[in-house]
């Protein structure tokens, strides 16, 4: 018998809002800033609507295939074979997340606080924990989201206080000093970070009320693009964006000028602990994702046996694909926009315009 | 890490499949047996110095990303 698991509304705003702003806030800022310069806010702002309106094609997918995600709609709309061959490109894409995400998290950790500690042992830690986690099963990531979703967000809210005091407004102006085209190449760039949350499609057919995924989705980006704003205009006005832009997480520099009379120092560490949680517990999800996503398109009985294969598989993409720190840089600003565009928005408008087209809809 | 990452595989194919195959789950058993193939194609592939598929989307990718970012 398939396995069935059920979220709430709540727990399914709280998942997409931590996978949305781990991923996005984690290298991006910097990247944005250096995209952008003064103008990386707007971009947030750009990308936040361009991804809501996004969100109205999945929701929309949501409804008019009930019960479905989009690993399984693909093979209602387009048929058991050519389904199945853009069915796999979902869960793959989770899979090329996941990876990112937890190499990042590793180089976080390696660069700013362990130093002397081998990479791949931190790299190998966050993917038993993250395996383990991800093994569980949807139900038990939600209830942990429950829990750090809401720290992580005041986190990023204190954070942002904490630091206003060195806040210069000046540093924010002028805006469009160099025309348009800063802001409006920042804006792709943001919005496939966003577009992470095409996730929610797999969290749709859980939901114990499937009729508010827009609502759920809606809530989780705005979040994200509040929290992601936020890290980005603490950044460019408290460093300026010549230096925001050369480093490597402007959050934990934030983090890290925080402190009440040398009495109160290195906040960063709080800051790391949330981080870690939330991206593991992101990337166990999005490893939960790739099982099912797989289970699905080869029409497996329980995904629950895939789940370590998939970590190990992402754990030695980290190491043969990302030898050096500044590779995983280089291609998470070059590369993985393009794919991500690819997936998140080519990809399900096509499903959608082949729906309308061919007349398919679900039959639960 | 080459030596990990084949212990790892050895551990986990034993530890899911053996359930797997004490229940009769076959398809379930391939599947998890044909992704565990692939973790250890792509080490060997690193250890034998050829391009993993993540270099090989780089290699194609990034001139259309290099041209639209800075």
């Amino acid at each position: 018998m398939p396995e069935k698991e059920i979220i709430n509304t709540k727990q399914f705003v709280w998942l997409l809002s931590i996978i949305i702003t781990i991923f996005a806030a984690m290298q991006i800022p910097g990247m944005l800033i250096m995209q952008a310069g003064r103008d990386a806010w707007l971009s947030v702002l750009g990308a936040w609507f361009l991804d809501v309106m996004l969100a109205l094609v999945y929701a929309y997918m949501g409804i008019r295939f009930p019960g479905e995600n989009f690993v399984q709609y693909s093979s209602t709309i387009l048929g058991k074979y050519l389904g199945r061959m853009v069915g796999i490109i979902f869960p793959l894409f989770f899979l090329l997340v996941c990876t990112l995400l937890l190499h990042g998290l590793a180089q976080t950790v390696h660069t700013v606080f362990l130093p002397r500690t081998p990479f791949n042992v931190i790299l190998v830690c966050n993917f038993l924990v993250c395996a383990y986690m991800g093994r569980k099963g949807i139900e038990v990531i939600a209830r942990i989201t429950e829990i750090l979703g809401p720290l992580f967000f005041l986190s990023i809210v204190a954070l942002s206080v904490l630091v206003l005091p060195s806040f210069h407004l000046a540093r924010l102006k002028p805006q469009f000093d160099q025309g348009m085209a800063p802001f409006l190449s920042g804006i792709p760039l943001m919005l496939t970070s966003f577009g992470v949350c095409i996730i929610m499609a797999m969290y749709i057919p859980l939901c114990n009320r499937p009729e508010n995924g827009f609502l759920a989705k809606f809530s989780a980006v705005s979040m994200g693009a509040l929290l992601v704003g936020l890290v980005t205009v603490s950044s460019v006005g408290i460093f300026g964006s010549e230096d925001a832009q050369s480093m490597f997480s402007p959050g934990i520099q934030l983090a890290r000028m925080v402190n009440f009379s040398n009495y109160f120092e290195r906040v960063e560490l709080i800051w790391l602990v949330i981080n870690v949680g939330s991206s593991i517990v992101g990337s166990a999800s999005l490893l939960w994702a790739f099982g099912k996503g797989v289970a699905q398109v080869t029409g497996l009985k329980t995904s629950k046996s895939l789940i370590y294969p998939g970590a190990l598989i992402s754990l030695v993409l980290c190491i043969v694909s990302f030898p050096s720190v500044m590779q995983q840089t280089v291609f998470y600003h070059y590369t993985f926009p393009i794919v991500a565009a690819f997936v998140e928005t080519g990809l399900e408008l096509f499903l959608f315009a082949a729906a309308l087209i061919l007349h398919k809809r679900g039959t639960a | 890490m080459t030596v990990l990452i084949v212990f790892a595989t050895l551990a986990i194919g034993l530890a899911e499949g053996i359930p797997l195959q004490k229940q009769g789950q076959w398809k379930e058993l391939a599947v998890m047996s044909l992704l565990l193939g692939m973790a250890l194609l792509l080490i060997v592939g690193y250890y034998l110095h050829l391009p993993s598929p993540l270099a090989l989307l780089q290699r194609l990718l990034e001139p259309v990303g290099k041209a639209i970012f800075k």
